[in-house]
């Protein structure tokens, strides 16, 4: 007896569950003998129930955005693209804590804005100002920097790490005026300075 | 020989992709070329701004599902996405394995999750939603490698076929060929030979990924 030949289409069909009640038996007797049909039947119901269950979600294209923003950042460091590399030249010092202050800290347990003054590079030349304020809505805090100098402060890179980890989690440019802005969630973070003096990090700012 | 389709009528299609929702009535995706990972990185390391770019969008979906998997809100979420992006650039030039690179994301992606919800006392049945701090369970990792594998093998194959089948596949229940062929402007009897066309190139982009 001569086999009748399953075509491709039929093969899909039948993985499909659309092939014709008629037609089923022959299909599935070919399939016991071609291995390689059996594996285009599997690969098409596991391409699907792939799609199908798919419960992934898209990053907001913001998201996207600032992701891809990375590469830009990170490689006009200079020529070698490895945050690891990058030598810190300074520690910065803290001079002033709102919170350390009565008269400023308030009456509210937990501060929901604070200051804080940082010496950059021990020369007292070169300061960094920090306000930070919470959002309650959002359960982040909004931190703004800004660098004072005599000298104009020239390009500025910002990069906040979670403390005890090299990891960047944003990465923002500084404007003309030397002044940045972040929106983080709470936690203890190092902030890094990338300026034209050098890499200066700012240790263990904590927001909680 | 012919063949004869049993056509299900059965509801509307309830469910397109995104990509496809987007996509104007009458326009068809186009083919793309897809790098392998192994080349996008090489491109990425010689400064190729483009291929970091396209880094971002073949694995965005896929770093980003895995934090809201675990209940993460759309900022830490966020916030994992650029952790590990930066650690992706960071260690382009160390991954051992480039051509599985979605498996190297997954266990990044997977300890930034449970390094970052930690931190937050947001989380607090996270080590229940993480058992092993170190690699998400095996069948979650396996589901997901494959999903990125699928549709990207979707993407590469592009064009017409990639429309056809996203919305078969994508159909909730059983697909309307009268939706799907008005959709795609096409008649009803030409689906069925056009998607076994179209799965034929599926299957050799598949294969080629060792699917």
């Amino acid at each position: 007896m001569s086999r009748i030949r399953v075509t491709y289409q039929q093969l899909i069909a039948y993985a499909a569950g659309e092939l014709p009640d008629t037609e089923v038996a022959q299909v599935e007797a070919h399939l016991a003998r071609d291995p390689s049909a059996a594996e285009t039947v599997a690969r098409f119901r596991m391409a699907r129930a792939t799609i199908q269950g798919d419960d992934g979600t898209d990053p907001p294209p913001e998201t996207v955005i600032r992701a891809r923003g990375i590469y830009d950042l990170q490689s006009s460091a200079g020529p070698s693209p490895s945050l690891a590399e990058a030598v810190v030249q300074a520690i910065a010092r803290l001079v002033f804590d709102s919170r350390a202050e009565p008269a400023l800290a308030g009456l509210r347990g937990q501060a929901t804005s604070f200051q804080l003054t940082y010496e950059l590079f021990d020369d007292a030349e070169m300061e960094l100002d920090l306000h930070a304020e919470l959002d309650d809505e959002a359960d982040r805090w909004r931190l703004v920097g800004q660098i004072a100098a005599r000298e104009p402060v020239g390009s500025l890179r910002v990069e906040l790490c979670r403390t005890g980890s090299g990891s960047v989690v944003q990465a923002v440019e500084g404007d003309e005026r030397g002044t940045f802005v972040l929106r983080v969630a709470r936690g203890a973070y190092d902030l890094r300075l990338h300026t034209r003096t050098g890499v200066v990090v700012v240790p263990d700012i904590r927001m909680e | 020989m012919a063949v004869s389709l049993r056509v299900r009528r059965v509801g509307r299609l309830e469910k397109w992709p995104v990509a496809a929702a987007r996509r104007k009535v009458g326009s068809r995706p186009t083919k793309v070329t897809i790098q392998p990972d192994a080349r996008l990185v090489r491109a990425c390391l010689e400064g190729n701004q483009t291929a970091w770019d396209e880094m971002v969008d073949r694995y965005g979906r896929l770093v980003y599902s895995i934090p809201r998997r675990y209940g993460f809100s759309d900022a830490d979420a966020d916030d994992v996405f650029q952790t590990v992006f930066v650690i992706l650039y960071q260690k382009l030039g160390q991954v051992r394995d480039v051509d599985r690179l979605s498996a190297w994301l997954i266990r990044t992606t997977h300890r930034e999750c449970y390094r970052i919800g930690k931190q937050s006392s947001r989380y607090a049945d996270l080590d229940q939603v993480i058992e092993d701090v170190g690699s998400p369970a095996d069948d979650d990792a396996l589901v997901w490698e494959r999903r990125q594998m699928v549709r990207q093998a979707l993407r590469q194959l592009g064009g017409r076929c990639e429309e056809l089948l996203t919305a078969l596949f994508y159909a909730a229940g059983d697909p309307s060929y009268e939706v799907i062929a008005e959709q795609l402007g096409t008649k009803i009897g030409s689906i069925g030979p056009t998607r076994a066309r179209c799965f034929r190139k599926l299957e050799r982009i598949l294969i080629d990924m060792g699917l």
